[in-house]
């Protein structure tokens, strides 16, 4: 059974004299063990649907349906008391502004410790100083930050914390939002690298919704493609970043530079984002789309399987999969 | 071809008055002795940190700040003498595209009134009617068509991409010698930044102009530049052709920077360097290489001077020690 399962899932924002249509109907399950990238462009609902999972919405303006099961629990119509225990503990989450993530007039190993207490109200004091510093230690942070506030650390250092934050009550599914977007480049090598490790040592499943693909290809097992609220294409990030079925994967792809790799003219993707407050029949990408037909137009392509593990919501599915192997 | 900037250490030191050392208060040292060379239709990228001085030097080169010492000449001119002259002319003949497109532009200017703007301070087209007709020129050129459609609108009206192309064109109107780009398409989502990119190569290539890319993204950079520049703490600490420095880099911080870069190619192979800690501030630095505390091949005589650069293979200019010493390991 699949550690997380996302079935039909739907987010619409209410606003005044209208719905934008954020998430529309995704399907996803990730696998213990097992790391999934969300990636899509701004727009794309990749954000909404983290915070829809976490039911960090709120329902006064924002409408959830569908299903979401963490572990066989469905969360979506879980009881506040029961979602608290689940969130954090089981279920936890980095965002991309972790300098906000904390007071600014506590220390940061206070606040941590708080934040265990919480979950273990059984544990005395040098229980929780312990379990604080085994965490930083896990994210490769000096005892001394412990006793820092958070204006004294690198933006580096404060996302190690973040992470050790998520890590305190050894959650089985970790969802990082955009967490390592603001980064230097070398040291968001490094903390990719750091959650790959962590990653084995304590088993953990992980979400990583971002908008670069290169995040993806260098972390994830698999990778899921969100375009204007919907699912494009989602399967192994090998073969779909390699081999991608779905036009839209292809365009993106084409985009993106290559550091090592042949230098192609690079080539946007004419168009800009549908109006999503708008019900759209057909596929979304379709005004943007090169190969699309008057069918594309009228009914909304379902996924269908390229290979076991691998779907794409497309009729014009690119190339001779199989051959490349 | 001809040379058309030519810096020599370039510096610019910001005062500070909240680290005190040994009875002073040190500058800040964010340019740092910065020499260049840059050809008519050249590209050079300028790849760094944050805070590593690199936008700081992209101020310097279009002379929006005055260097504290060195040399910048432009086009044969003295370019602080011709700022003092007459800084239209330098002005004319230097230009900077920004960041973010949305606060380039007024906010309550249409489009059209932004673009004419530099036109009639130059004193480019005889008359409203014939400065119009350039700005729809300069539009359809890069494919933003109708033109006039979008002349009428307000910058809320258009996305990122279109503006940062229109920033672009607006700048290259003047026909400068030299453009600067500092970090022209890292707020842009991908699909979009292709065009950007192209508009950018393209004009430099059309208009034979030198370009200086700033930026911290390597893929990209690669992609545009013909050299590429290393920047760390203020100065270059390795400079060449683009594939030369990217397929053999020499110095410490280059090969880490490149091997912690996220890449479409790394899947399932990333393998970053390891190096400690981040960048420190240019503040009060000691002697020595400035890479030397957090560098994994540092030796005692890398904390005695800065080491020089030293050319390694044709254009291919490194400052570090530890390569001089057998240490170089081409393809990390």
């Amino acid at each position: 059974m699949a550690l997380l399962e996302i079935r039909d899932l739907s987010v619409d924002y209410l606003m005044e004299g209208g719905r934008v249509h954020a998430v529309d109907h995704v399907s996803l399950s990730l696998e213990e063990g097992t790391s999934l990238g969300i990636v899509g462009e701004s727009g794309s609902g990749k954000s909404t649907l983290g915070m829809a999972v976490l039911r960090l919405l709120d329902p006064g303006s924002a409408s959830v349906t569908g299903s979401v099961r963490f572990d066989g629990e469905e969360l979506l119509t879980m009881p506040e008391a029961r979602l608290r225990q689940v969130r954090w503990q089981a279920l936890a989450a980095v965002f991309q502004k972790s300098m906000n993530a904390l007071s600014p007039v506590h220390r940061i190993g206070q606040q941590m410790a708080d934040v265990y207490r919480l979950h273990h109200p059984e544990a005395d004091k040098a229980a929780c100083r312990a379990r604080v510093l085994e965490v930083l230690r896990q994210v490769d942070l000096a005892e001394r930050v412990y006793r820092l506030y958070p204006h004294e650390l690198s933006g580096g250092m404060m996302q190690r914390v973040s992470i050790a934050l998520s890590l305190l009550n050894h959650p089985k599914l970790v969802i990082f939002d955009e967490a390592t977007t603001a980064l230097d480049v070398i040291t968001q090598g490094q903390i990719l690298k750091e959650i790959q490790r962590l990653e084995k040592e304590l088993g953990l499943t992980r979400m990583m919704i971002t908008h670069d693909i290169s995040v993806v290809a260098t972390s994830c097992t698999h990778v899921a493609v969100l375009y204007a609220g919907r699912l494009m294409e989602v399967g192994p990030a090998a073969s779909v970043l390699r081999h991608p079925a779905h036009p839209y994967t292809a365009g993106l792809m084409a985009a993106f530079p290559s550091l090592t790799g042949e230098k192609k003219p690079l080539q946007g993707i004419p168009g800009s984002l549908p109006d999503l407050t708008q019900t759209i029949p057909g596929c979304v990408f379709a005004p943007r789309c090169p190969y699309a037909t008057e069918a594309c137009r009228s009914a909304q392509p379902a996924l269908e399987q390229v290979e076991p593990g691998w779907q794409a919501a497309c009729c014009h599915r690119l190339g001779e999969v199989k051959d490349h192997g | 071809m001809a040379e058309i900037v030519r810096a020599e250490n370039l510096t610019r030191y910001y005062p500070q008055h909240g680290v005190k050392l040994n009875g002073a208060y040190p500058p800040v040292k964010a340019v740092d002795g910065v020499s260049f060379t840059l050809s008519e239709g050249e590209v050079l990228g300028v790849i760094g940190e944050s805070g590593c001085g690199k936008s700081t030097l992209g101020r310097l080169l279009v002379q929006m700040e005055a260097q504290t010492s060195g040399t910048l000449t432009v086009d044969g001119q003295d370019a602080s003498a011709l700022m003092r002259r007459d800084s239209r002319a330098f002005k004319r003949m230097a230009q900077i595209v920004f960041q973010n497109p949305f606060d380039t532009f007024n906010p309550r200017f249409t489009i059209l009134k932004s673009m004419l703007r530099p036109l009639i301070i130059h004193g480019i087209g005889r008359d409203e009617a014939e400065r119009t007709a350039l700005c729809v020129q300069a539009l359809e050129s890069a494919g933003l068509t109708p033109a006039r459609d979008f002349l009428s609108r307000y910058p809320h009206e258009l996305s990122g991409g279109q503006l940062q192309r229109i920033s672009t064109l607006r700048a290259m109107m003047l026909h400068p010698r030299f453009l600067v780009a500092d970090e022209p398409v890292s707020m842009l989502d991908v699909s979009i930044r292709a065009d950007v990119i192209n508009l950018l190569m393209r004009m430099a290539h059309e208009q034979q102009m030198a370009l200086v890319l700033i930026s911290h993204d390597l893929a990209t950079t690669r992609y545009i530049a013909d050299r590429i520049a290393v920047m760390y703490l203020g100065r270059f600490v390795e400079t060449g052709p683009t594939e030369e420095v990217l397929s053999h880099p020499a110095h410490p911080y280059t090969q880490a920077l490149l091997s912690n870069c996220g890449s479409i190619e790394h899947m399932g192979d990333f393998n970053p360097i390891s190096i400690s800690g981040e960048p420190p501030v240019p503040i009060g630095t000691e002697a020595g290489c400035y890479f030397a505390p957090r560098c994994f091949r540092a030796c005692p005589a890398c904390r005695e001077a800065y080491p020089p650069l030293r050319e390694i293979a044709p254009g291919h200019f490194v400052s570090c020690l530890s390569c001089q010493q057998g240490g170089v390991s081409h393809g990390y």
